[in-house]
């Protein structure tokens, strides 16, 4: 059991050190969604030609294939310089591309692959529908094929970024004989397509992030299908068998600084009673618990990318730190709001958007798997409870 | 790299740690029956695990032990919380490393041995300095060394310097509970610097919690699964599968966190207080709160005296005032510089 690094991945968190220093983009990332994207675009590019795009990604694919200690060293240092979120950039890096590394022919590995890598396109989701959300398996968008094209038809929604991407992982019903999961196709959707309608939806936060998506008649190729046809549900799951746990160690970075930032608060504010928060027992009581459970959320991070470098695909256990993790940052980020008081009442334009960042966090408990569906699996699929 | 799993050779030791305290430290061993009868069976466990050389996992070779450390002595004692074992069992661990860092081998060998048998004191008087507070002593018999912990280092006590002793209707039932008060200067005192004995201590009830919690939590998934109303197992209904989970959750979170810290203590890291207390903070929230749910979960059963549940709420009472509880935490957590 061990905590410290060789004295060769010491000099490789210098390498990346050193990098992210000197090419981290000065000016934040616009709120705008289309600026947002040209910035992701770009610095996606900068990283490519730093030698840091895909770092995950196995070389032959041109990514830079890192160890599992060094994806984390990656993370941990890039989460540590503020480098920007990777916004419309985590489908296409974290999902799609892996997809396609795991499932797609050699056409469509060496088509789609290197744009993402460059920066050149980036890449949406188009899985949920208003009547498929935690039901994945229900949805009901068709695919029809009129000889060497799918015709299709339907609607997908919370697509991130569907408004601003160039492609889309997109799940169709392709074969509505067979049930549920069984006749499921994943394809690749150009975003351009005529017969595709986007129209943003406002967050809680305000902010145009998602989208619904409308398919009229579009017609997609044949040769998008990939892993074959009505192999789209495992197709789906494959990018679970390549995911180590490695990039959950930087969300875990970003709310342990949140909750220090808070600690800083509570040192210089003053409660609504005149009473300076560094003296409330109440406040410091939660900062403490927070202070423990962000600690724990790190060890348990490390415990995940453990059984990585044992060689373990996460199975259902991974839905735990998911759960902790989504848990935990609603919980701090209330207390930011309570640290506040009035003064959380406006939205702040430059420093630090604590009330955004509050309703930012309700989106922990819900996206990728809702924490009622955690616990489902965590019951049944780890402890073997009754469905 | 980091790694924060048992290695090949710490599962090893855990298999057979596991499949001993299975067969001879059953949880039946603590129901309800002869007070007598229950004191000597544990004494004889206690025994046997001083026979196998359990207890002296992180001593020196020289004092009778296996020389290895306290993430060995954390996984040995995470299993021995699962089965509730006396912290009798730990106070000789702690009396032996206190005797061994005061300069005093042969005291430190006969604890190892088992001529000298140690148990812990838990402190009740707020804010004592002197060496003149009452004491609630654990499974501590009349000539037993006494180890009370603080934070600032270890004592031992002979027993002769506790007075007033009254054994009493202590919470946890399994342990013989008394009541007395510290006279004198401790006969031994390991002084800690930075990462000491105090740190080591916590770090190990932390695993007797952790342990416990995922005991807990493994006993009322069974019974999940097999009391069934309403024509099903009471497990397939969410009201009662989801908090089973938040179980599975807690212990995922104290064992981890335990582990990280005895790393921390391990290797004298600069942040080995601040991980101590988190993960002393963690486990007591997991024993506690799981062992609070197993008793709803187990409905009225929940509720009796035969039920374990309420035996390993008690336990967790326990073993939480030991080596500083939630309060004691909380300030460490704050009052250390903060973790980046």
């Amino acid at each position: 059991m061990n905590l410290d690094l060789s004295p060769e991945e010491e000099a490789f968190r210098d390498e990346v050190r050193t990098w992210l220093d000197a090419n981290i983009p000065k000016e934040p990332r616009p709120h705008d969604p289309w600026q947002g994207v040209a910035f992701d675009k770009a610095w996606q590019r900068r990283q490519y030609d730093g030698g840091w795009a895909g770092i995950a990604w196995p070389t032959e694919y041109g990514g830079r294939g890192l160890s599992i200690v060094q994806q984390l060293i990656w993370y941990e240092e890039y989460a540590k310089a503020g480098a920007p979120w990777i916004g419309s950039f985590f489908v296409a890096l974290n999902h799609g591309g892996p997809t396609l590394i795991l499932r797609g022919n050699e056409e469509q590995k060496a088509f789609y692959l290197p744009k993402v890598l460059t920066g050149e396109t980036n890449w949406c989701q188009g899985f949920s529908e208003p009547g498929s959300g935690s039901d994945l398996a229900s949805l009901r968008t068709t695919g029809v094929i009129e000889g060497d094209e799918l015709v299709v038809n339907g609607q997908k929604t919370w697509t991130t970024f569907g408004h601003a991407a160039d492609f889309q992982e997109l799940l169709l019903r392709t074969d509505p004989d067979l049930p549920r999961h069984k006749g499921l196709s994943w394809v690749v959707c150009d975003m351009k397509s005529p017969g595709i309608t986007v129209h943003p939806i406002r967050d809680i936060g305000g902010h145009l992030h998602f989208a619904e998506v409308f398919y009229d008649n579009v017609r997609i190729p044949l040769t998008n299908v990939v892993g074959g046809l009505n192999a789209g549900w495992s197709v789906a799951l494959s990018t679970l068998s390549f995911e180590r746990g490695t990039a959950l160690t930087g969300y875990q970075i970003e709310l342990a600084r949140d909750v220090e930032r808070m600690v800083e608060l509570a040192g210089a504010l003053k409660g609504m009673d005149g009473r300076p928060w560094a003296k409330d027992e109440e406040m410091a009581s939660r900062l403490a618990g927070l202070r423990a459970e962000v600690a724990a959320l790190r060890a348990m991070t490390y415990a995940v990318i453990s059984r990585g470098m044992k060689g373990e695909t996460p199975g259902p256990e991974s839905s735990i730190i998911a759960l902790y993790f989504g848990e935990l940052g609603k919980k701090a980020h209330r207390l930011s709001m309570d640290l506040l008081g009035p003064k959380a009442l406006m939205r702040p334009g430059t420093e630090h958007d604590w009330p955004g960042e509050y309703l930012a966090a309700f989106r922990h408990t819900i996206a990728g798997g809702t924490a009622e569906i955690r616990r489902n699996i965590i019951g049944e699929r780890v402890l073997g409870l009754p469905r | 790299m980091t790694y924060l799993l048992p290695t090949p050779d710490q599962e090893e030791l855990l298999a057979a740690v596991s499949e001993f305290l299975d067969h001879e430290a059953p949880i039946e061993r603590l129901r309800p029956g002869d007070a007598e009868r229950r004191r000597k069976t544990e004494q004889d466990l206690l025994a046997q695990i001083t026979n196998l050389g359990w207890h002296a996992l992180g001593l020196p070779e020289s004092a009778g032990g296996s020389d290895l450390s306290i993430t060995d002595e954390m996984l040995f004692f995470h299993e021995a919380g699962r089965r509730l074992v006396s912290p009798v069992l730990l106070a000789t661990v702690i009396g032996a490393h206190a005797a061994l860092q005061a300069g005093d081998a042969d005291l430190a060998s006969a604890i190892t041995l088992g001529t000298h048998r140690c148990a812990f004191a838990v402190e009740t008087t707020p804010g004592a300095r002197a060496w003149d507070s009452a004491v609630v002593l654990l499974d501590a018999g009349p000539d037993d060394l006494v180890v009370v912990w603080r934070p600032d280092g270890v004592a031992l006590f002979k027993p002769h310097q506790i007075i007033e002793r009254r054994e009493g209707d202590g919470v946890d039932e399994t342990l013989v509970m008394s009541t007395g008060w510290i006279s004198g200067d401790p006969a031994v005192w390991a002084a800690s610097n930075g990462a000491g004995l105090s740190l080591r201590t916590s770090v190990l009830v932390t695993a007797l919690l952790s342990g416990l919690a995922g005991a807990v939590k493994d006993m009322t998934v069974e019974y999940a699964k097999v009391r069934h109303q309403f024509g099903v197992a009471i497990g397939t209904f969410q009201a009662v599968k989801h908090p089973c989970a938040d179980m599975a959750v807690r212990c995922e979170a104290a064992l981890h966190q335990n582990t990280f810290a005895a790393i921390c203590v391990r290797d004298g890291r600069a942040d080995a207080a601040f991980q101590t207390a988190a993960a002393k903070l963690v486990a007591t929230d997991a024993a506690m709160t799981n062992a609070s749910q197993s008793i709803q979960l187990h409905g009225g059963m929940g509720y009796t005296d035969e039920c374990d549940a309420g035996r390993f709420l008690k336990r967790a009472l326990v073993l939480r005032e030991l080596a500083g509880g939630d309060r004691f935490q909380r300030l460490a957590l704050m009052s250390e510089a903060g973790p980046l």
